[in-house]
């Protein structure tokens, strides 16, 4: 019990989370305009390896790294652009094959570019600084959960609300939801949908940059193969799971950030548990999630959660 | 009086055919201007052409007496030509609001200005008396309130020219005559209407002016008020048509259908049956009138086995069919055409003479110890295609390639053929010009002479007062009234397809 009122868990599973809320972004944003993208696994991948590259290059500069990361996964995300939206291709197989390319392609490059195998350690790298937020520190959940983390954890709170405004109030947003909802209705509105479709892949290119920037220049330092271990598609559920709705996938990809930290925990304080085992928690999680979304969607489907409500409606009139 | 539209000697080919052959339509100014034919006739291409979705190979469209040429909807909506859509084109899960000022915004600083959209709004509803609720999601909404909002947000586009492609399809009598009123009160308050549609009595009573098409060329136009329903309907089809449909006067046989407190399960979208109680008689049609979605669709599944009964039964012949397999009643003899052609009535990507022996492949002659014997099969298809007018090179060509008509000619012919006891025909004429239309109405009034029982669901009252013997009335899946042929009017099935009124109605005497 005293595991899951630890401050320092908390604080390390909002660590946790962004890089999950990060790419779960994009995905929301090409899910609400009708484009599955599961690509973005990839995507944060290459996202780690870019800014590793660039890091390594200019001497440590992270700050130069996350921006690599960002124009550079945005740029290959155009690869899955074309592919779905010039040339119509099926999103799953689509994905699946960038999720291919992507590790195949980092794999390959570690040699020539960091003459390493497997794995890649910056040595001289200047980590960027937590940010304290003085003001907070009377505050009781908040400091906790906000205070003294990264700069990117602070962007990726904000950016909550800001996705929030830009799908409910702006025209933007307005215009990817009617592509999502009905592509005709925003054709016949004059809407460029093309257009859009490849803001919303830009978008989560970038998103899955950054992450993948913090994952190995901030939580981490170094580039190793297979070091994303799935968070895009634990990213994918968070998105299903939190209903298509920022706050809602924000609080799902805090589970899944409190579900990673606590196994860290665990391991740390009951050596007797095998570590592969602990390690499963996150994974089966998404599994239980997936489940019980899917579950609830095929009652919605068959009408009887309606018939639920409809009879338990009916009751209530009877009785008053 | 000054021409709003001008289009003059329109040709536009599409590969093997041309759908537009030196076409010319002129619109006045503030009039409503009836555009009729059949399907395939070449309404749509040229609506297309001057909403500016597709280009002409020949010939210029002239708005307000100016050339134009338009790249895109945009530029039609910019010029001030407006489209409903048979299909709505709205998005479900968003607000009425929303889906009006969608690629139309106002904008605030970074931000939607829903306040002033409201007000824009408010007043378009004010001044053409178009109320619909903004906040209201739109999959929250009946068919006909759809229809608004699509007509609300053309006008939101300061759009005076409407275009109404086939608008009362999906409309109730009382819905029809609520649109016909908003398009003489839009043209009162300045707009040009061209209205899309197949139903004479509407363009009768609601255009000035009206243009005919057949086959890709103008066959008519004139003054409405010059023009008659045999007149507009022969430059429809080419010839004259006559609207009646021969039949022997009303001798009902024994009972061939009974049901007894048939109820189906509830499922999403759809209405569930509650206890209905029927009667079909050998030599008798029974109509099934009710706005669309009062358990019509499960009515007629039910008895073709499609859906299972929850409670009640269904008896053929006197014979329990309630838990036979579809199978099962089929040789029994029941026949089917569904609702749905594209869904349950046809296979897409088969051929015309695969689809056409669907329900009896595996019985002779067509097939004898496991093996399928394609020489009779092709034989055969060739007899139905010809008899029932399929138009078509041969059989083998997929059912996908036809025409809405002909695909449904395709169907009723491999149902009317297995000489069914029993025919449940769902929606037989929908989407299906008025020459096939004519031609399945006489072969079910053949059925019904040869002492077959028929049950015709149709959202077509017309439809159904002018086939039907007995007449019942379907409302939230129960039968709310039954009429005799001639009893009411339409206007009085109207109020009880609408529930605001109901008789007892019960069986056996």
């Amino acid at each position: 019990m005293s595991i899951v009122l630890d401050a320092s868990v908390w604080a390390s599973a909002v660590r946790g989370a962004t890089p999950i809320l990060l790419a779960a972004f994009g995905c929301l944003l090409c899910a609400k305009a009708g484009i599955t993208n599961l690509a973005i696994d990839g995507f944060i991948t290459i996202g780690c390896f870019i800014s590793v590259a660039v890091v390594s290059l200019t001497g440590g500069n992270v700050w130069l790294g996350m921006l690599g990361g960002i124009v550079g996964t945005a740029v290959y995300s155009l690869i899955f652009g074309l592919s779905v939206i010039k040339f119509k291709s099926n999103h799953i197989i689509a994905s699946i094959a960038m999720n291919l390319l992507s590790t195949g392609i980092t794999e390959f490059l570690m040699a020539p570019v960091f003459k390493a195998q497997g794995l890649y350690r910056l040595a001289n790298i200047k980590k960027i600084p937590p940010v304290s937020l003085p003001f907070l520190e009377h505050v009781p959940v908040l400091n906790v959960l906000v205070n003294n983390q990264s700069i990117v954890v602070l962007f990726t709170i904000i950016l909550i609300f800001i996705l929030l405004y830009m799908l409910r109030k702006t025209k933007y947003g307005l215009n990817v939801i009617a592509i999502g909802q009905s592509a005709e209705a925003a054709e016949s509105a004059g809407i460029k949908s093309d257009r859009v479709r490849w803001s919303v892949i830009l978008l989560s290119g970038a998103f899955c940059g950054l992450a993948g920037s913090y994952l190995s220049t901030i939580i981490l330092s170094e580039f190793s193969v297979g070091m994303v271990a799935g968070r895009g598609f634990t990213a994918y559920t968070t998105v299903v799971f939190g209903a298509y709705h920022p706050v809602g996938v924000a609080f799902a990809s805090l589970l899944f950030g409190f579900a990673d930290a606590i196994s860290i925990q665990i391991e740390l304080l009951k050596p007797g548990i095998a570590t592969s085992l602990v390690s499963m928690v996150p994974y089966i999680l998404a599994m239980v999630v997936l489940t019980i979304s899917a579950l609830s969607d095929k009652l919605r489907k068959t009408g009887r959660l309606e018939m639920k409500w409809k009879q338990r409606k009916q009751k209530n009139q009877i009785v008053h | 009086m000054a021409f709003a539209i001008e289009l003059l000697n329109i040709t536009k080919r599409f590969p093997g055919v041309i759908a537009n052959n030196d076409v010319s339509v002129h619109v006045e100014e503030c009039e409503i201007h009836g555009l009729l034919g059949e399907n395939g006739a070449g309404k749509s291409t040229i609506m297309n052409i001057l909403y500016g979705m597709s280009r002409p190979d020949e010939g210029i469209v002239r708005l307000y007496g100016k050339e134009v040429e338009f790249h895109s909807p945009m530029d039609a909506i910019q010029q001030g030509i407006g489209m409903v859509h048979q299909h709505f084109k709205l998005m479900p899960d968003e607000t009425v609001l929303r889906n009006i000022i969608l690629g139309w915004t106002p904008k605030k600083g970074l931000s939607i200005d829903e306040k002033k959209a409201m007000e824009e709004i408010g007043v378009i509803m004010e001044q053409y008396g178009l109320k619909v609720n903004l906040k209201a999601k739109i999959h929250q909404l009946s068919v006909g309130e759809k229809q608004r909002v699509e007509i609300i947000k053309a006008l939101y586009r300061k759009v005076k020219i409407l275009i109404l492609d086939e608008p009362t399809a999906v409309l109730t009598p009382a819905e029809t005559d609520a649109l016909l009123e908003t398009m003489q009160r839009l043209k009162k308050q300045g707009c040009t209407i061209i209205f899309i549609t197949h139903k004479l009595r509407e363009v009768l009573a609601v255009t000035d002016h009206v243009t005919v098409m057949r086959k890709g060329v103008v066959t008519g136009t004139g003054l409405t008020s010059e023009m008659n329903v045999g007149k507009l309907s022969k430059l429809i089809v080419g010839k004259e048509v006559s609207m009646e449909i021969p039949m022997k006067s009303y001798q009902p046989g024994k009972k061939v259908l009974e049901m007894k407190q048939v109820s189906t399960a509830m499922r999403p979208g759809r209405m569930p049956l509650k206890e209905i109680s029927l009667e079909i008689h050998e030599g008798e049609i029974v109509g099934v009138a009710g706005v669309d979605g009062n358990g019509q669709s499960d009515l007629g599944e039910v008895i073709a086995g499609l859906i299972p009964a929850e409670s009640g039964n269904i008896l053929l012949d006197e014979e329990e069919i309630t838990k036979s397999s579809i199978r099962e009643r089929r040789q029994k003899g029941i026949a089917h055409v569904p609702e749905d052609r594209l869904k349950t009535g046809a296979a897409k990507d088969c051929t015309i003479s695969e689809n056409l022996i669907l329900n009896c492949y595996d019985q002779a002659p067509f097939s004898r110890r496991m093996v399928m014997d394609h020489k009779k099969i092709t034989r055969v298809s060739e007899e139905l295609c010809e008899k029932y007018l399929v138009k078509t090179p041969d059989s083998t060509y997929t059912i996908g390639t036809l025409s809405g008509g002909n695909m449904q000619k395709v169907v009723v012919a491999r149902e009317f053929s297995s000489s069914p006891r029993l025919l449940i025909a769902a929606q037989p004429t929908r989407g299906v010009d008025i020459g096939a239309t004519q031609y399945i109405r006489t072969k079910i009034a053949e059925l019904r002479d040869a002492g077959k029982g028929v049950l015709l669901i149709s959202a077509e009252l017309d439809e159904v007062m002018a086939m039907s013997d007995q007449i019942i009335v379907l409302y939230e899946g129960e039968i709310v009234a039954r009429f005799k042929r001639g009893e009411a009017d339409e206007y009085e099935i109207g109020e009880y397809m609408l529930g605001s009124k109901r008789q007892e109605v019960t069986y056996g005497e």
